[in-house]
């Protein structure tokens, strides 16, 4: 039993060493709400990781999880709207999860398939189900009595129990089951294994059907957590699992390691990514950090079985583990008040904390917005903090960082949600801490709003419908009111495409001569406008100009028809007037795009909740900002004009 | 050839291994252009010498000397730059490039960095045009037959301007128009003054080809003969010609009726149809050299191998569903040779791996009694005097005698009533083989049917009550325990039916 524990606390060491560290830099980390805050975060993460664990342990892979539990999580959804009762819905997630592990063992044991083949191809299968089944649009409008199992009983989160529950049953079945001996069996040595009368194939089948079952689980939890389900959750989830197994001393080369580990490894990422909220550490860091201290998991673990190996042949180590604990300690200090000092300076007394949370922080229009709030802040003289998500898709994450500004009980959060429906039960949270919302860029879904009982002060930002009429008034009027058009719209289902799309639709209504030949997405991409581009291109000889929903887009598929050169005869038109598209106009490339005034938001947001804060002004209910179509004849002027936007309709 | 001066002449070379004294002041002398025979039994040394002479390994004492030089090899790179090149038996081509690719493979002809892929082809052409070989140098490796690649392997050679080659059994995948077409390859590199040191057990080979032949025993040397001067029964007497000096306890048992019973088992291109038959109480020891095809006969009773016709009957019940599983259900158990690669889980616990085959014994509906499994394996452990330090020690740290014990003790958890053993001795020291065999005559006195594979023809005659000799995928014949002596047993294994 100790052989067996040993490595485990070693990693339950570096987690309470993590802990300790973010609780000495920030006062909000140790508070009982927070820390049942990180293991809430975990779940999803924990209970993949069950399933990935015992894949990992029987020498296997599963790159599926991920995916499968957005297919999961959308059938969920979908029977609840149908009007199911729970446990037929929750029946029918786990039926789905079960289902899709159970292909993946069965082409990967008939098929002699290398599970890592099998379960990437399950992964883009599954996601491009659960986009058909659900029509690219998430799923909301869940009965409130579903909302009870991301409740808190005693106090606990349910999530929390259910993780529980689900580990002790875990553990019980890897160390006392036939099918948790035989999966060591299979990854310690598969050829012994089925020589000495293991039934390989049955047991790689029950495993993997597992691991499908658990990401069934988890949807059902993450749904009824956002009360809605995307087809897009759960992205690099399957990945995060695997690093949570691995840190937890889970060998990828099969045979070793335990759930107990992998839980433990959950906790820590869950940890870091919670403490590095708190200390306002930016988030384009939080990937060094996690991917770190995966990749030191696993020099410490096998610098271990060197050491183990070398042990034998030395006495002094009990002293030498002594002195390294010591050392490790006096490090773990030193950086927490390292830390402390450079991010979590201490603050003027009543300076208000707003937070800014917008998408993603990984495009000029989210960092133009980003800038025009923190110069706003320093102003006004507030402190502004700024949190995101590595990819605008991962709503979950976004989720869980509006959780920790509550914790942290920053006074205002300025949020551009990642999903208009999704985001409502944070929202709701904030809410009743008593933290008011104001909402940029997208808008928040009406119905949900109101089902949940979530308020949000305003909406700030552009009028897409309007951007959208604009760019196709202009078109229109290129073309000479006769053409033939192809749209690239942003990831169907999100607000901001749909707008664009229908506001480019009725920009064009007035032209009957202006005939609409293809209308796809790219997912808001470049790289993928470019494919969808040269497909349009190759399949659409005559056709005139392409309208793209944004930029990224615009200029993906600009090089598409400069690729086959028709360049001067297929015009585009982008949305977001960001500073590359601006160059391209500029140069004659581009044919035009729909300005935003991101800055504009960012502004106007910070300047209303100071507004609220200090003298309790409430702001109107929306503030559009403006649109403005730039081509060749105004590029000059909008970019020396620059970050100072001139003001909009609804400026206080 | 006498007067000649050797090119190569090693002297007292040892080397131990871990458990065994693999060679005992073994030596050869190669003279330039013969081609030298080496002949032995299993385990007699040879391949260990040749990897001395070529870098694989280094020798504990000896001395080496090469072109009148001392040479002592630390690896394979620094021999082949001294002309000393040994072409193994699994060969060493890489097959999805083409052979003018695996000639120069790590030598390309460069210029400014880029491979002239020309003078590439050329020189392959060239080498192979040497060999009467006319595979264009394009084609990829895997696309050529075993000959071919042979002679792919000695280009390789040749373009390392080789001063003396080694063949391990070069001859053993080849048809008979194959091997005369080498024979034509290796005259003509004797013509040119390379000598070739041949490692084969065909007799038909040795006498074909060969200048020389020395034969190796128990890591020794035990003479070199002209081939001209010589006949098959005096290598046979020369191979085998031991006493068998540990003499191993043979137990009066009971011979009982039949339990294991093959009949007409057959793997195309492996297995010639074999039929035999084991007994209650009986050991049926099985004789053969290297690639004789008792391993894949023992494969394919157990199930882990497909056969493609015949027929395997345990207890009077014909096997169906061929698989380990259904056949440890018969009540069937394989040792196998290699207990690393297909025996143990190496970083599990002795105890998992003890008790593997036997968790249902333990378990209710899948879940496991884990004190049941315990007293399980920790009286297995007694029965075996297996040496540990725990139950949950990583198996692993286990010395070869030990962990070899750990798979007995699976199998004896199993309660089989017929036991496959493959090599159980290999590797591991005195003191645990006599256990070993101990063990095995204990098992045979309860009633067990034994199938023994064995090199050590001293386990052998001593354990045996019948011997089966294998050849070339074959049963060459069955000998009563009266009838086996050393001499016959190596004659069926050297492929001579009747002398």
């Amino acid at each position: 039993m100790i052989r067996h524990l040993s490595p485990r606390l070693q990693t339950l060491f570096v987690l309470i060493g993590v802990a300790l560290l973010f609780g000495i830099a920030s006062p909000h980390f140790l508070a009982t709400d927070n820390l049942l805050n990180v293991m809430q975060q975990s779940a999803i993460n924990a209970i993949l990781g069950i399933g990935l664990t015992f894949v990992i342990i029987s020498g296997g892979i599963d790159l599926s999880v991920g995916s499968i539990l957005a297919l999961c999580g959308l059938v969920v959804a979908d029977q609840l709207v149908a009007g199911h009762s729970g446990a037929v819905a929750i029946g029918a997630g786990l039926l789905v999860g079960g289902v899709c592990g159970l292909a993946n063992g069965l082409i990967t044991t008939l098929g002699r398939i290398p599970p890592f083949i099998t379960t990437l191809g399950m992964m883009l299968i599954a996601r491009s189900a659960a986009k058909i089944y659900s029509g690219s649009k998430p799923i909301s409008g869940l009965p409130e009595s579903f909302r009870a199992l991301s409740g808190s009983v005693a106090g606990v989160p349910v999530l929390v129990l259910i993780v529980a529950v689900l580990y002790v049953l875990a553990h019980l079945v890897l160390t006392r089951t036939k099918l948790g001996r035989y999966s060591y069996a299979i990854g310690g040595n598969e050829q012994a294994a089925w020589l000495s009368g293991v039934r390989v194939g049955r047991y790689k089948v029950a495993i993997y059907t597992l691991s499908g079952l658990m990401a069934g689980v988890a949807a059902v939890l993450m749904t009824s957590r956002l009360n809605a389900a995307s087809p897009l959750s759960g992205e690099m989830y399957e990945l995060y699992a695997i690093a949570a197994a691995v840190i937890g001393g889970v060998s990828l080369m099969g045979g070793e390691g335990g759930v107990l580990g992998t839980l433990v490894g959950a906790l820590i990422m869950g940890t870091l990514r919670n403490g590095l909220n708190a200390l306002n550490v930016p988030s384009a860091l939080e990937g060094m950090v996690v991917g770190g201290v995966l990749v030191a998991a696993v020099v410490f673990d096998r610098a271990r079985h060197r050491a183990a190996e070398a042990e034998k042949l030395r006495g002094w180590t009990r002293y030498r583990k002594l002195v390294l604990a010591g050392i490790g300690a006096a490090v773990v200090m030193a950086a927490a008040f390292g830390i402390r000092a450079t991010f979590n300076a201490p603050t003027q007394a009543k300076t208000f904390t707003i937070a800014f949370v917008p998408k993603a922080l990984n495009s000029p229009f989210w960092a133009e917005m980003q800038q025009a709030a923190e110069r706003e802040a320093a102003a006004q003289g507030v402190r502004l903090v700024s949190l995101a998500a590595d990819r605008e898709t991962d709503v979950e994450r976004q989720y869980q960082i509006i959780e920790n500004l509550i914790q942290q009980k920053v006074d205002a959060i300025l949020l551009a949600p990642a999903g208009s429906k999704e985001l409502v039960p944070a929202i709701r949270k904030a809410n009743d801490a008593g933290i008011p919302v104001l909402i940029l860029d997208t808008r928040i879904d009406q119905g949900a709003a109101e089902s949940m009982g979530a308020r949000v002060l305003t909406f700030i930002g552009s009028d897409n419908f309007e951007g959208g009429a604009v760019a196709g008034r202009y078109l229109a009027d290129k073309l000479g009111g006769k053409g033939n058009v192809a749209i690239i719209e942003g990831i169907s289902g999100h607000e901001t495409a749909d707008r664009r799309r229908l506001g480019f639709l009725n920009g064009i209504e007035a032209h009957p001569g202006i005939r609409v030949v293809a209308s796809q997405t790219a997912d808001w991409e470049r790289a993928r406008a470019y494919t969808v581009a040269e497909n349009l291109l190759q399949a659409h000889p005559d056709l005139d100009a392409i309208f793209a929903a944004n930029d990224e887009m615009a200029l993906g598929a600009l090089e598409a028809v400069a690729a086959a050169r028709r360049l001067g005869h297929v015009g585009v038109v982008g949305f977001d007037a960001i500073p590359d598209a601006l160059a391209n106009i500029g140069s004659g490339r581009l044919l035009g795009s729909v300005a935003q005034f991101p800055g504009e938001m960012g502004r106007l947001g910070l300047r209303h909740a100071v507004a609220l804060l200090r003298d309790g002004t409430t702001p109107p209910r929306e503030i559009l900002t403006r649109v403005e179509m730039i081509d060749r004849l105004n590029v000059g002027s909008f970019a020396k004009r620059g970050m100072k936007a001139p003001p909009s309709r609804g400026n206080p | 050839m006498t007067g000649m001066e050797p090119i190569l002449r090693m002297r007292g070379i040892c080397k131990r291994f871990p458990g065994v004294q693999a060679l005992q002041d073994a030596g050869l002398d190669v003279l330039p252009g013969e081609v030298h025979v080496l002949l032995g039994e299993n385990g007699a040394g040879k391949s260990t010498l040749m990897k001395i002479l070529c870098g694989q390994y280094t020798a504990d004492s000896g001395v080496v000397t090469f072109a009148g030089e001392a040479i002592r090899p630390a690896s394979p790179l620094e021999a082949e730059s001294r002309g000393l090149v040994m072409i193994h038996q699994e060969l060493n081509l890489v097959p999805g490039l083409s052979v003018a690719e695996n000639v120069f493979l790590g030598h390309e002809p460069t210029h400014g960095g880029l491979i002239r892929s020309d003078a590439m082809r050329q020189g392959a052409q060239n080498l192979l045009a040497k060999l009467r070989c006319d595979v264009d140098p394009d084609t990829p490796v895997a696309d050529l037959s075993v000959a071919e690649q042979q002679l792919v392997e000695i280009a390789c050679a040749l373009r390392q301007r080789a001063r003396l080659l080694v063949m391990d059994e070069p001859t053993a995948a080849l048809s008979d128009s194959e091997i005369e077409a080498l024979f034509d390859v290796i005259h003509s590199l004797c013509g040119d003054g390379v000598p070739v040191i041949f490692i084969s057990h065909r007799m038909k080979d040795i006498f074909a080809i060969g200048d020389r032949v020395t034969v190796m025993r128990d890591g020794r040397t035990v003479g070199t003969r002209d081939v001209k001067h010589t006949e098959v029964a005096e290598l046979i007497q020369l191979m085998v010609g031991r006493t068998i000096a540990e003499q191993i306890p043979k137990r009066e048992v009971r011979i009982g009726e039949v339990v294991l019973q093959v009949e007409g088992l057959v793997r195309a291109g492996v297995l010639s149809p074999v039929s035999l038959s084991v007994r209650s109480g009986e050991i049926l020891g099985v004789a053969g050299l290297m690639g004789s095809g008792r391993t894949e006969l023992a494969r394919a009773i157990f199930g882990a191998d497909v056969a493609d016709g015949g027929t395997v009957r345990v207890t009077g019940r014909t096997m169906s569903g061929r698989n380990p599983g259904a056949s440890i259900a018969a009540g069937l158990g394989f040792i196998t040779e290699d207990r690393k690669r297909q025996g143990l889980m190496l970083q599990r616990s002795v105890g998992e791996n003890i008790t593997l085959t036997s968790l249902d014994d333990v378990a209710r509906f899948g879940v496991l009694d884990l004190r049941a499994e315990r007293e399980r394996a920790e009286g297995l452990v007694e029965r075996l005097k297996i040496h540990l330090a725990s139950l949950d020690q990583e198996t692993v740290s286990l010395s070869g005698g030990n962990q070899q014990k750990v798979v007995l003790a699976r199998w004896l958890a199993a309660r089989c009533r017929v036991l496959l053993f493959d090599e159980p001795t290999r590797g591991i020291d005195v003191a645990a083989k006599a256990e070993i065999y101990e063990l095995i005559g204990e098992l045979v006195g309860q009633g067990v049917a034994v199938v023994l594979i064995t090199s050590e023809m001293p386990e052998l005659l001593g354990l045996a009550d019948r011997v089966a000799v294998m050849h070339e995928g074959a049963l060459q014949g069955v000998l009563d325990r009266a009838e086996a002596t050393q001499e016959r047993v190596m004659q069926l294994a050297l492929g001579e039916s009747r002398s």
